[in-house]
């Protein structure tokens, strides 16, 4: 059975903290759990618009790992972070 | 001290030489990679930077970090490997980065530091922000 009307906290660094304002996002899965980490990420673009054209070399982590596109999210409580691509060095 | 940290003060390789001490090592080998003034970019213009700031998802940064340091020390045989990054300001001509690693015998100490850096580059999740010398801020998502 799904969850409708399911939402998830999304931390944000970078520039999508700087053009959201914040350090994170609720971002609303229209239709509830289960929903892939791609779906996250697209419904994260549609939210944010400004930073639409990233968001495909965007990946998201849950609980400090990275998770692939395909990874079905089953629970609304993990840490979640969008990770747009790195430039530490 | 441990080996793999985020710091938000400069890095001083004399305080960390000791770390690879091990008296089965034949050759220590350190990377520092080092706030630069200028960047070309994509349409071929030097852009003057003023100074640098890094930032970091700090507890998935140091699981990262930590990871590519065990495997690392699988891959080369490494004895031991040191990873330090500078989060907030870091002016020009300091250094942003330091990897240092050891092992029996040089070559793969060597191997090891590009391999580090590489991987740290594409997944570790930190990133910098130029400051130019017109005051224009980046975020810099490669």
């Amino acid at each position: 059975m799904s969850e409708t009307h399911a939402a998830i906290n999304v931390q944000l660094f970078a520039k999508f903290r700087e053009v959201a304002g914040c350090d994170q996002l609720q971002v609303v899965l229209p239709n509830g759990l289960p929903c892939t980490a791609d779906q996250v990420l697209q419904q994260l673009a549609a939210q944010l618009p400004e930073m639409a054209a990233l968001i495909p070399q965007c990946r998201l982590a849950i609980d400090d790992a990275y998770v692939a596109a395909d990874h079905v999210i089953d629970d609304l409580n993990a840490q979640f972070a969008v990770i747009p691509p790195v430039s530490g060095g | 001290m441990n080996p793999v940290q985020l710091v938000e003060s400069p890095i001083e390789l004399s305080q960390w030489e000791k770390s690879l001490q091990d008296v089965d090592s034949g050759a220590h080998a350190w990377f520092a990679g080092v706030t630069r003034r200028k960047t070309k970019a994509s349409d071929g213009q030097i852009r003057i930077t003023a100074t640098l700031h890094y930032e970091a998802h700090p507890t998935m940064a140091v699981k990262e970090l930590q990871q590519l340091a065990d495997q690392a020390k699988d891959k080369f045989g490494l004895l031991k490997v040191v990873i330090v990054h500078r989060l907030g300001e870091v002016p020009l001509g300091q250094a942003s980065v330091l990897v240092g690693c050891c092992s029996a015998h040089r070559k793969d100490a060597f191997l090891a530091l590009p391999w580090i850096m590489d991987r740290l580059k594409e997944d570790v999740p930190i990133w910098k922000r130029e400051t130019y010398e017109d005051q224009q801020t980046e975020w810099i998502h490669p």
